[in-house]
């Protein structure tokens, strides 16, 4: 029994001596969206084609709802809607024209559907232009559009928001959201943490053609801050805050101390200190960001 | 088989939405047409032109009249269908379509079938265009001069010979056309599919001029055999063996053919329908097992 929607199981994929992919465990569950978030050559890009049977894995296989891909790699991939790197399409057919040809792929499309979909992407006023003379943010619209337009189970998104104004960011951010909340499960492979970290009910974290981390994304992302002491000593802050944080949280940091302990409020620092007849110049809350934590962690597991 | 025809009619779509493939076809006709204004040249500039036994006279002169500005015409064609398999090939490999394509599921034999039997259509087309615009053509040459063939001298046999000339000359259209598309899925790009079958049958050309003169120097009888075998023809086996004895005898003047296997100074042995189709069918062999290899096969790395 799966109850998962799309499942990679130990995938690996060599490319002669160069292992791109190293055993790679993956679950994604009805309706949630999945941020795959990873460096660049991490192994982001041959995972997605080998979830959706471009690429042949080494070893390992891909579940797609319930059913192992290689026994019905068509009648599995009909369910699934995808745009893959930079949106790719015939230069030479309008946009309209396009769509048509991309559902035809799976079956037949009515040209009220696509209507609702050249909408739903914001490119109704250039529905005849050809797909050349569309610019960037153009061009993903319209490959996010190819990816909805048969209603999939399953969308998977390789940097949707490239290329896209503020304005279009926010409203595939939406996009992304909405289809979530329709019961469509969105697999998202982002570079931008910030994004990812707003539409993403769950992360996977990619690095070396490992997964590193996987979880809830409110628990993996989020920006830890610590305590800086400056002007005191190790010693006497230590004996100063006994009680209410452990020894091993606090560490001598440049020019002063740093205190690792989350739940810790200022006031009740600066009480401590003021009890202990410690004055020091500044206690102020430092705040990692997004990209701090994320590099922290692929260098940590890196071994870096 | 919705699904192929769902997916022919796609590729369809696109073959005919691309203005180049309307370019390429009307340089087609131009071939045609400039075929016919130097077979009319010739025939003007000749006494005895439109008189029996010549170039546009006597029982052959309709059949000279529509068949000689498609044989001209025909070394366009070539390049035409190469180009096309090419193009349309290597091109989806170049603007990264063949991702959209394949991650929707579509079986890659399916999709290649489809778009192989969509440019064989074409290439049919290609052919009955040519075969059209030198049948109207010949419809003015009794204004050029009086004495010239018309329809009425069109018999089953002229008929037959013409028909026998179209299917030969599509045979041909359609090894070009996989030999550009097997090219194209060798290096994935439209631009090595064009450039490769082009060299290919210019150096063709050469080839066919210099091989049956090797093998005669090493008088091997096996190697002898193999040269005659797949160079002399080789992508126009067909076609070659499709025409009248009478151009047979000297193609390799006309347009790049030799269909007439040199066995000794003065004495040839013309291509026939037993040497041609194992050459034909080989080449169809190879290439479509080439293509299917390389396409049904190998990862999509675009």
């Amino acid at each position: 029994m799966h109850s998962a929607i799309l499942e990679a199981r130990n995938l690996t994929k060599r490319y002669g001596d160069r292992l791109a992919v190293d055993g790679l465990n993956l679950a994604l569950f009805p309706g949630e969206v999945f941020g795959f978030l990873g460096p660049n050559g991490a192994g982001k890009t041959t995972t997605i084609r080998m979830l959706l049977n471009l690429v042949r894995p080494s070893a390992g296989e891909v579940w797609l709802f319930g059913q192992r891909l290689r026994d019905d790699p068509s009648g599995l991939l009909r369910r699934v809607g995808a745009l893959i790197e930079s949106p790719s399409f015939q230069p030479y057919l309008s946009g309209r024209q396009n769509l048509r040809v991309a559902g035809r792929y799976t079956g037949p499309v009515s040209a009220t559907r696509v209507d609702e979909v050249l909408d739903l992407v914001g490119l109704s006023s250039r529905a005849d232009d050809v797909f050349a003379s569309y610019s960037l943010g153009m061009k993903q619209r319209l490959g996010i559009g190819a990816a909805v337009l048969m209603g999939p189970d399953l969308v998977v998104l390789d940097e949707p928001t490239n290329g896209l104004d503020p304005a279009g960011i926010v409203e595939i951010r939406e996009l992304i959201r909405r289809l979530g909340q329709e019961g469509t499960t969105v697999l998202v492979s982002s570079h931008i943490l910030a994004e990812v970290r707003q539409v993403a009910t769950r992360i996977g974290i990619i690095r070396g053609g490992q997964l590193i981390a996987a979880g809830e994304t409110r628990d993996i992302l989020r920006p830890s801050s610590h305590w800086e002491v400056v002007g005191l000593d190790l010693a006497s802050v230590r004996r100063a805050l006994e009680g209410v944080a452990t020894r091993g949280s606090i560490e001598p940091n440049e020019g002063g101390v740093a205190i690792y302990e989350a739940s810790l409020e200022g006031r009740v620092i600066i009480e401590r200190l003021a009890r202990a007849e410690l004055f020091p110049e500044q206690v102020r809350r430092t705040t990692e960001d997004l990209e701090s934590v994320f590099l922290a962690l692929t260098e940590r597991e890196a071994g870096l | 088989m919705a699904s192929l025809a769902r997916l022919t009619g796609n590729e369809l779509l696109k073959i005919t939405r691309r203005r180049l493939v309307w370019a390429l076809l009307a340089a087609n006709l131009a071939f045609v047409l400039a075929a016919w204004l130097v077979q009319i040249y010739y025939a003007l500039r000749s006494p005895d032109g439109f008189q029996a036994g010549h170039l546009l006279g006597g029982t052959n002169g309709i059949f000279d009249a529509i068949g000689q500005p498609m044989t001209l015409g025909r070394r366009s064609g070539e390049f035409i269908a190469a180009a096309l398999g090419g193009l349309f090939v290597g091109g989806e490999f170049a603007t990264g379509a063949i991702r959209l394509t394949l991650s929707r599921g579509v079986k890659r034999l399916a999709y290649l079938v489809a778009k192989l039997g969509a440019l064989a259509l074409t290439c049919a087309v290609l052919v009955l265009v040519g075969v059209l615009a030198s049948a109207l053509l010949s419809l003015f040459l009794p204004l050029i001069n009086p004495q010239a063939p018309t329809w009425a001298d069109i018999t089953p046999h002229i008929l037959g010979e013409l028909g026998g000339l179209y299917l030969g000359t599509l045979a041909n259209y359609l090894l070009c056309l996989l030999l550009g598309a097997g090219l194209a899925l060798v290096a994935r790009s439209a631009a090595f599919g064009i450039a490769a079958s082009f060299a290919w049958l210019i150096g063709g050309d050469i080839a066919a001029q210099i091989l049956p003169a090797v093998g005669a120097s090493v008088h091997s009888p096996i190697g002898h055999d193999l040269v005659r075998l797949m160079f002399t023809p080789n992508v126009n086996a067909l076609y070659a063996a499709g025409l009248p004895p009478y151009l047979r005898a000297t193609l390799d003047r006309l347009d790049g053919v030799i269909a007439c296997n040199p066995v000794g100074t003065h004495v040839c042995s013309q291509v026939g329908l037993a040497q041609a189709l194992p050459v034909a069918l080989l080449w169809m062999l190879v290439l479509g097992l080439a293509g299917v290899v390389l396409f049904v096969r190998r990862d999509v790395k675009e």
